[in-house]
């Protein structure tokens, strides 16, 4: 994922990628919020309009069951206020019906049944009334009628009848019969109907025997009075009978059948009601149940895109800076590759160009190094060349003028004998001037020699030591025997690539040293062998003499050097060697200790052609 | 001056021929001088070293064999006992390297080889006239104690 980053993805993107991916998870966590809230809101508004209807309908209820009561008071107290207070929560509950939402939101279809038994009750009401004013005229007309028949009876008084007793009793019956009617009225008992009837019949029955005994028209105006009034009070029973019905069966009916409908209707809103509760607990769980899952799900995510985007971009800014502090320090590091073209593609490749450039002023440094080494080295070889050559100057003309010396010392004697006329005396030391030109000549042509090492006689060739040295053993027979000398020369040694001839000179000037200091009073022994190193052949040649001192066996390689002047020899013989192995690219050196002998080693470089041979 | 004991002059010289020359000059010009000839350095220091009576010149060849003839005149010339010596460097080399570290150390003289016999012998004398007040004061100094 992160290579993915980093290969395709160039860093500026990246960046932006990481804010895009952060903005995504928060836009995300938002919208689920919004829309949990949006559904929780919806539920609860829902639950709101149900509880409101709710309220309404038992307000409904409530007043239905006053209209009830107060039509009961108005039909059984004759309270008129009652019938007010009816039509007045009639009103109210049709409005109640009407304005609320109820009626667009039921989906129960009670309402419009409601609505209509109300219409219904409420018109049986309005007959009602009717009927009641009827029967309240019904019942004046009673009392009316009664005061007639009562008037009737008291006119009877003041006229001289035959039985005053009779007629008393007669009112008396019929004080009974209001009585009953009355009752009935208060309690609505048949029986009170049925016992005045009875007693209507039986005052009629009565009235009709006066009549039949005093033949007073009076008693027959009673009489038709009384059935008048019962005629009356029978419809004033029937009608009460009729609005009894009215209230108690068809009005009672109609409110259980709205109350019933209410009741339904409650129910619908208290089921719609808990379902908008359960829906809210649900929202409510799942959001809190839910949301903070999902929110740190997206924590957790977004970390993780955040550490690898992060990761991508600092990861190869952190290894560029690994890369140039490496560069920095002079490192040949290796830099890591980057694909892309962008700011730290860039960056790559100056450290690329950095690095080469670095390689390229290394490389340069290190040429004028070696440059100024090489320089070095040669004018340390130039300065040393021309110490050597001051000091082979001073060495020379000192150790010339020696002879000189003793030529002109002697000259000057001779002179000065021959004047003093000791002429045999002056002839003697012609001699020693003789002897000192001979020096002189010698070590010209010594001097001359030397100075021929490794310009003439400069061709190489490959050389059989062995055959060499047994060929040279044979030309040294003579003065080898002369010295006492034994010369033994070892079996197989190497063949090396030099010039012929030095190397003779190198064993002449070995053999003539070992005559002059490596005498043995015993026989002097030499041994030349050899012995092989890796890249060098090393060739000796030991004596059994009374061997040199350490401090000088530097010394004596130097030109003019003797270790006895008493000795012949110009000094130069050793200094030819050093410079004959010199120029074959070798060196010569002396291990000795006094009294044990001496060593004169000489090393041959091993080059290509006696490689080849 | 006959009846005086002779004087001994040191000579440091590994040439033979050369020793002959000197000593044929010195003992031509004045039978008054013992001459020491001591032919290599080993010898002239040792000799040196267990001086009985001071000699009257040294003579020193710079070029003699196992030691230097620097080395015997720094040796002469950092010992209170002997200091005073005169040394005549007598030699064949005349750089100025070896004439200045020669006179640098102390030596008296400086002659360089070959030499007009007459020039030799007058530096010898000078030397020697100079030497004989400074020693004669020398003893005085002595005695007077």
């Amino acid at each position: 994922m992160e290579e993915f980053l980093k290969n395709h993805i160039k860093l500026k993107h990246r960046i932006y990628l990481s804010y895009a991916i952060s903005s995504l998870f928060l836009l995300a966590v938002i919208v689920i919020s919004f829309f949990a809230f949006k559904s929780t809101s919806n539920d609860f508004v829902n639950f709101l309009k149900i509880s409101t209807n709710s309220q309404i309908n038992f307000e409904i209820i409530k007043n239905v069951e006053r209209i009830q009561n107060q039509v009961l008071l108005y039909t059984s107290s004759d309270l008129s206020s009652s019938a007010d207070k009816v039509d007045l929560l009639h009103e109210e509950v049709l409005n109640l019906i009407q304005n609320s939402t109820i009626v667009q939101e039921d989906r129960s279809g009670r309402l419009t049944p409601m609505l209509n038994n109300l219409k219904e009750y409420y018109k049986t009401f309005e007959e009602l009334k009717k009927q009641k004013k009827l029967r309240d005229s019904l019942l004046r007309q009673i009392r009316e009628s009664a005061n007639i028949i009562e008037h009737s009876f008291h006119s009877f008084n003041r006229k001289k009848v035959v039985n005053k007793l009779i007629i008393s009793k007669l009112l008396n019956d019929f004080l009974q019969i209001e009585k009953n009617a009355f009752r009935y009225f208060d309690t609505l008992d048949g029986n009170y109907v049925k016992n005045a009837k009875k007693s209507i019949k039986n005052i009629n029955e009565q009235l009709a025997l006066l009549q039949l005994k005093e033949k007073n028209p009076l008693f027959e105006e009673i009489s038709s009075s009384i059935l008048q009034y019962e005629k009356i009070f029978l419809e004033a029973v029937q009608r009460t009978r009729g609005y009894l019905y009215l209230v108690n069966v068809v009005m009672a009916a109609q409110a259980y059948e709205i109350l019933y409908n209410a009741d339904k209707l409650n129910d619908n809103l208290l089921n719609s009601s808990n379902q908008s509760k359960k829906n809210i607990m649900n929202v409510i769980k799942n959001t809190t149940e839910f949301l903070p899952l999902v929110g740190l799900t997206f924590l957790v995510l977004l970390a993780i895109f955040s550490y690898i985007i992060l990761k991508s971009i600092t990861s190869p800014i952190t290894s560029l800076t690994e890369t140039f502090n490496g560069l920095a320090q002079d490192e040949n590091i290796k830099i890591k590759e980057y694909k892309l073209n962008d700011e730290l593609g860039d960056l790559t490749k100056a450290a690329t160009v950095f690095k080469n450039t670095n390689a390229t002023t290394k490389e340069l440094l290190k040429k004028s190094q070696t440059l100024t080494g090489e320089l070095e080295t040669k004018q340390m070889e130039l300065e040393r060349s021309n110490d050597e050559l001051e000091q082979f100057v001073y060495t020379v003309s000192h150790d010339l003028k020696s002879p000189l010396v003793t030529s002109m010392g002697f000259i000057g004697i001779i002179k000065k004998l021959a004047g003093e006329g000791k002429l045999e005396e002056a002839i003697s030391k012609l001699d020693k001037v003789v002897k000192s030109n001979d020096r002189m000549n010698q070590l010209i042509g010594d001097l001359l020699d030397l100075s021929r090492v490794g310009r003439i006689d400069f061709e190489k060739k490959s050389i059989d030591m062995s055959l060499l040295l047994e060929n040279f053993k044979q030309t040294q027979k003579i003065t080898l025997r002369e010295n006492d000398i034994t010369l033994k020369i070892e079996q197989n040694l190497p063949t090396i690539y030099a010039n012929e001839s030095r190397v003779l000179q190198i064993f002449e000037n070995l053999i003539s040293n070992a005559i002059k200091y490596a005498k043995n009073p015993n026989g002097t022994i030499l041994e030349i062998g050899s012995k092989d190193e890796a890249n060098n052949h090393l060739i000796f040649c030991k004596d059994n003499g009374p061997g040199i001192s350490k401090e000088y066996h530097k010394k004596i390689f130097a030109l003019f050097y003797r270790l006895d002047n008493s000795m012949e020899g110009t000094g130069i013989g050793l200094a030819i060697i050093q410079k004959v192995m010199k120029f074959h690219g070798g060196y010569v050196w002396v291990e000795s200790q006094e009294g044990k002998g001496a060593t004169f080693w000489l090393r041959f470089p091993k080059g290509k052609k006696d490689e080849r041979k | 001056m006959s009846e005086n004991k002779k004087e001994t002059i040191l000579l440091i010289e590994d040439d033979d021929d050369h020793a002959e020359i000197i000593e044929f000059y010195i003992q031509e010009n004045s039978s008054d001088y013992d001459i020491v000839r001591l032919a290599d350095g080993k010898l002239a220091l040792d000799y040196i070293k267990e001086l009985q009576t001071d000699p009257w010149l040294i003579l020193l060849d710079l070029k003699v064999p196992k030691f230097d003839g620097h080395e015997i005149l720094k040796y002469i010339k950092s010992n209170d006992t002997i200091k005073h010596l005169p040394v005549v460097v007598f030699t064949t080399s005349n750089s100025d390297k070896d004439i200045t570290s020669a006179l640098e150390l102390g030596a008296n003289s400086y002659l360089v080889k070959p030499t007009d016999p007459d020039e030799f012998l007058q530096n010898i004398a000078l030397l020697l006239a100079y030497w004989k007040i400074n020693k004669r004061s020398h003893i005085t100094e002595e005695t007077s104690r």
